[in-house]
């Protein structure tokens, strides 16, 4: 049994570093370092080309009727029924934590899957699933305990949450970002990751100079191992039948510096490889 | 208390939605609270305070760097915490650290031992201090940021769930063997008996 002073024990042992401060240095090494990589907005284009005011007033109006009738049958909302209201990917992750099972992108996480120890905690989660993987980078989603969406990268570190999947926004395709950018691999790779609708099927990353880097096979997810050296431009999401669905400008640095060029080795051939769904 | 909170919160609101606005001035008061909290954070879980710095800085980076991503401007304070989480947890994981030193760096502080134990002279309090630092460095590292979490930052359960990306049950669960595990350390029972029985 706890008592009052194995309490005031353990809060006095971390009363120390309750007062710690940064120096002044470590503060003006933060924001010339934030100053240099300070995030410009990525929506370069209108996600929506309606044209006059009226359509997406109607549309609002309809999507409002469909999710008031299902909330009347007390039906979970249905990515069918947020699709209604234009294919987005806040619109299918919310058909997902609403109970749409047959929908939900990836695959299951298996029992057998390996996972970091520090990522055991995935388990508890709700559904957790791989919805892309590259390399050594797999991408995982999973409901959290309050119902909020979750992604995490793999072995990085890397994760977002959000208490609603409304936040990822009305674009059929997002990028995820919560600082993956520190984790180039031994290639000088960073993996670029993000979310897709299901009329997505490849996506497709594009450079400065060289040429692009295309994955298939997308199912909700993917990874792209990126090549900052090259300058990336944008993230392009495709149909299958290979028309543009959503395009994502890259107006930010993948990394904080470009690593050194590594000297070539006799496995350097090797192509770049992106991801897709597993 | 509430109150207070509130307000700063409101303040920090102001200061992410400014510096997404692009007010450079918005930066330095949300890089220092960014570094403030980790460092705090951190300073609990590493085995130096490079390690700790370092750990900072990549958080507070990373923070005013993805600010973009974060719908709340309220909750800039558990995204904070989050991202911390992941660094320290990667780090503590991974066993990155070159710098071998023997304790947290909570409990190296002097003043701080004499908070947590008033009474006993300073050869109980030296010997209380080696125990608690051999039993809260044998503790499983997600244990240790539950605790870190709660006993730094007085965060309730559900903010530390949040930070953990785990439920609440698992936090309970988490801080009630760190502390079973603290309470049951052989060494640590042995010298704070003794500080009971001195006192």
């Amino acid at each position: 049994m706890l008592s009052d002073r194995d309490e005031a024990l353990f809060r006095a042992a971390f009363a120390p570093v309750r007062d710690t401060e940064p120096d002044e240095d470590l503060i003006a090494l933060v924001i010339s370092q934030v100053g240099r990589r300070k995030e410009a907005p990525k929506k370069s284009f209108p996600r929506f080309a309606l044209g006059p005011r009226w359509p997406r007033l109607a549309l609002q109006a309809l999507t409002a009727l469909a999710i008031l009738a299902a909330a009347l049958y007390s039906v979970p909302p249905t990515r069918a029924a947020i699709e209604g209201a234009g294919e987005s990917v806040g619109g299918v992750f919310t058909g997902w934590l609403g109970g749409e099972h047959a929908e939900a992108p990836g695959k299951p996480l298996e029992a057998s899957e390996k996972l970091p120890e520090y990522m055991e905690y995935l388990r508890d989660g709700k559904e957790p699933r791989v919805i892309a993987e590259a390399g050594r980078y797999k991408l995982y989603s999973y409901i959290g305990s309050s119902g909020g969406l979750n992604f995490e990268l793999g072995g990085t570190g890397v994760g977002l949450g959000y208490e609603s999947a409304a936040e990822l926004g009305d674009a059929p395709l997002h990028l995820l970002d919560g600082g993956a950018r520190h984790h180039a691999d031994a290639q000088g790779h960073v993996p670029l990751f993000g979310i897709a609708v299901p009329s997505v099927s490849s996506v497709e990353l594009t450079y400065e100079s060289g040429p692009p880097l295309r994955v298939s096979g997308v199912e909700g997810g993917f990874v792209l191992l990126a090549e900052p050296s090259r300058g990336p431009i944008e993230v392009i999401a495709l149909s299958a039948d290979g028309k543009v669905v959503d395009r994502e400008s890259i107006d930010y640095p993948l990394v904080d510096e470009l690593p050194e060029p590594s000297p070539p080795t006799e496995s350097s051939g090797h192509e770049s490889s992106g991801s897709h769904g597993p | 208390m509430d109150a207070e909170r509130r307000e700063s919160r409101e303040i920090v609101a102001d200061q992410v939605r400014r510096f997404r606005a692009g007010d450079g001035d918005a930066a330095d008061p949300l890089a220092r609270r960014a570094l403030r909290m980790s460092l705090r954070t951190a300073s609990a879980l590493m085995r130096s305070r490079e390690d700790a710095a370092d750990v900072a800085q990549e958080v507070a980076v990373d923070v005013l760097g993805s600010l973009g991503k974060l719908r709340d401007p309220e909750a800039f304070d558990a995204w904070v915490h989050r991202i911390t989480v992941r660094h320290a947890m990667r780090r503590l994981k991974k066993g990155r650290s070159t710098r071998k030193v023997e304790a947290p760096l909570a409990l190296l502080d002097e003043d701080g031992l004499r908070a947590a134990i008033p009474d006993g002279d300073i050869d109980s309090r030296l010997a209380a201090r080696q125990a608690l630092v051999g039993a809260v460095s044998r503790l499983p590292a997600k244990q240790r940021v539950a605790l870190a979490l709660r006993y730094v930052h007085d965060l309730p359960d559900a903010e530390i769930a949040a930070a953990l990306g785990c439920r609440v049950g698992t936090v309970h669960a988490l801080l009630s063997r760190g502390r079973r595990s603290l309470r049951e350390d052989r060494q640590l029972v042995e010298v704070t008996l003794d500080l009971k029985e001195e006192g």
